[in-house]
């Protein structure tokens, strides 16, 4: 046999059943001149062999012990890991060779996966490279083909990791790497979801200190939302200036029951309900706007208030850009007229996750009054027109953590964005050209342009009593100019394989 | 409205607008030269992984096929194998220890191949 392009490691230990399901299913689904081979670790022999199949005995050892003789003895320029009982998919190893082939250059490549479940509930379509999605959660799970002499480089396996040696080997890897792709294609079958126990998901809580402690971040980590995920906090003594951007026309709707201005309640939960304390309003009134609207807000937040007053047809970019003209503040808040908060640590959640350098804007989970997703990250729809991921869902629903746990999207919703002034104004704010809509995508895409991420962090959580100040009709130009600009960012976004289940 | 003609945007203020609508400006103009670069290479990308899952598939099918093939091989074997103990077994009285030998071998044999296909999804997952 020529030496192997990937090698795929089972650590098996005593489980001779798994190791003998997932060499009979390697078997049934290997072509007869496919280049992998399977290296497995028993602590018995099982007495299978294969040309392609080499079985290390090592007694007693721990799993990062196994994988770590597994990996020494990998002669494939990628290696991955199975674990027993693990079943490839039929053509899985295929289509990894063709992409392999055609992307040699690639350090992560990785594939979705199935396991037993209700419905769609075991079939993890994965987006493609998310960083901060794999930061709350080990998402590139298996298969994830890794370049073998840069996992070397990174240590390996180690004992240290013992509960989530995955996911430490996979942080380490991608710490080194850009070169990681996706292939949307089911590569193997577990026998069941993967385990969370306490010590799994404390396990992978250290490892993801670990990381961040490699970055040089200094953060405070907690179980997430999700089974296994993780919510960092980025921790700074900083504390910025926040100049929230508040466009109004001083519209009106019933809410819970009653007639109300949407931006006096939008106002009062600033002050009620935001345990951020270094913010300002900028309140930016379109023309024909009442006085009395401005003087209903000053009363609520007092000298915190900014006017910035946009004359002439509304043009909801404008008013934003007139607002972070006026604003005197280290970040820019977007915020909608007709948005509350929910939980009071929304706007410290959003501050902390764009305290990282990589990150450029930042997002919100917005609920509709009555319990709906309203927005957890912009996705483009089949049409490849910007849509809401999970809208419309209740509030809580999730695919495999997207929409409970920090994510990585190509825009966000103007609604509620928080960037740095600087990149504000660096990015050139809202385009004014597009007044009305897309106007946010357009912003958060010249994020991704210039090398930084657009991330959601559904820990900070709003109501948005959306279109209640304007009818959402989209033009065809705008469609059209969104498009010509940005149909190859569209073509990019990283959540076009999990459309299914938007 | 009052409270507009009272509140201006200052020079400091009109300054910095105008720098954002200049860089705004000037990014889209770049993007502009760089989208046609951008799409091609975005599909070159669509491209490699629909090719790989194009690979992915007919492995897929070559998969299903050699089962196929193996359960058309068991069925012809269970067939040959039954014609011979059937033409074996001609003109025996129904109720000897033979005749009842060979119904016994019959319906072992014709479970082989359903085992075989058995045993293989199993070891598919399937």
């Amino acid at each position: 046999m020529t030496a192997p392009v990937f090698s795929l490691l089972v650590a098996a230990g005593h489980d001779h059943d798994g190791a003998l399901a997932t060499v009979g299913a390697a078997a049934l689904v290997r072509e007869a001149a496919a280049a992998w081979e399977l290296v497995l670790v028993t602590a018995t022999p099982t007495g299978v062999h294969h040309p392609w199949l080499r079985e290390l005995v090592v007694p007693d050892a721990t799993l990062s012990g196994q994988l770590t003789a597994a990996l020494a003895a990998a002669r494939g320029t990628w290696v991955a890991v199975l674990g027993a009982g693990d079943r490839l998919e039929p053509g899985a190893l295929e289509a990894v060779h063709s992409r392999l082939r055609s992307a040699p250059e690639l350090d992560v490549l990785y594939t979705d996966e199935q396991w037993p479940g209700a419905g769609a509930e075991g079939i993890f379509t994965k987006p493609a490279w998310a960083p901060e999605y794999e930061r709350g959660l080990d998402y590139l799970g298996r298969i994830c083909l890794l370049r073998r002499t840069l996992l070397l480089a990174v240590g390996g396996f180690t004992a240290e990791s013992a509960g989530a040696e995955e996911w430490d080997a996979h942080l380490r890897v991608v710490e080194r790497t850009d070169r990681i792709a996706h292939l949307p294609f089911i590569g193997v079958s577990r026998p069941a979801a993967p385990s969370v126990t306490d010590d799994t998901w404390d396990a992978g809580e250290h490892a993801v200190a670990r990381h961040f402690a490699r970055a040089g971040q200094q953060v405070r980590t907690g179980r997430g939302p999700y089974p296994g995920g993780i919510t960092v906090w980025r921790e700074s003594d900083d504390q910025p200036l926040v100049s929230i951007v508040v466009p109004t026309g001083g519209g009106r709707r019933t809410v819970r029951g009653r007639d109300e201005l949407l931006v006096e309640l939008c106002a009062r939960s600033l002050v009620e309900r935001t345990d951020y304390e270094h913010w300002e309003l900028v309140l930016v009134p379109s023309e024909g706007t009442s006085p009395a609207v401005v003087d209903q807000v000053r009363q609520i937040v007092g000298d915190r208030l900014v006017v910035a007053p946009a004359p002439g047809e509304f043009n909801f970019s404008r008013s934003v850009n007139i607002g972070a003209a006026a604003a005197t503040g280290d970040h820019v808040l977007l915020l909608n007229d007709d948005i509350e908060s929910i939980d009071a640590d929304w706007l410290s959640r959003m501050v902390s996750v764009l305290h990282d350098p990589s990150i450029g804007a930042v997002g919100a989970r917005l609920v509709h009054e009555d319990g709906r997703l309203q927005h957890v990250g912009v996705v483009y729809s089949d049409r490849w027109l910007p849509w809401h991921a999970l809208q419309g869902n209740p509030d809580g629903f999730t695919h495999f953590g997207l929409g409970l746990l920090d994510t990585d999207f190509v825009a966000a919703t103007g609604a509620c964005l928080l960037l740095s002034r600087a990149d504000f104004l660096e990015l050139g704010g809202l385009p004014e050209d597009l007044p009305l809509n897309y106007n946010d995508v357009d912003l958060c895409h010249k994020v991704v342009r210039s090398g930084r991420r657009v991330v959601v962090t559904p820990a900070a959580r709003l109501h948005h009593y959306e279109s209640s100040t304007r009818d959402a009709e989209i033009l065809t130009a705008e469609v059209d100019l969104l498009q010509q600009r940005w149909a190859w960012l569209a073509w990019a976004d990283p959540w076009e394989n999990t459309r299914s289940v938007h | 409205m009052p409270y507009i003609a009272d509140m201006p945007i200052d020079d400091e203020r009109a300054a910095w607008l105008t720098g954002l609508r200049i860089a705004d400006r000037d990014i889209h103009e770049a993007l502009d030269a760089e989208v046609a670069a951008r799409e091609i290479a975005g599909l070159h990308l669509r491209v490699a992984a629909l090719h790989a899952q194009v690979d992915g598939l007919r492995g897929a099918v070559r998969v299903r096929d050699e089962l196929l093939r193996d359960h058309q091989v068991a069925i012809a074997e269970r067939d040959v194998r039954i014609e011979t103990l059937l033409h074996s077994g001609t003109g025996a009285p129904s109720h000897t220890p033979a005749a009842t030998l060979v119904a016994h071998l019959v319906q072992r044999a014709a479970r082989v191949p359903g085992r075989i296909v058995r045993s293989a999804t199993r070891v598919a997952g399937r």
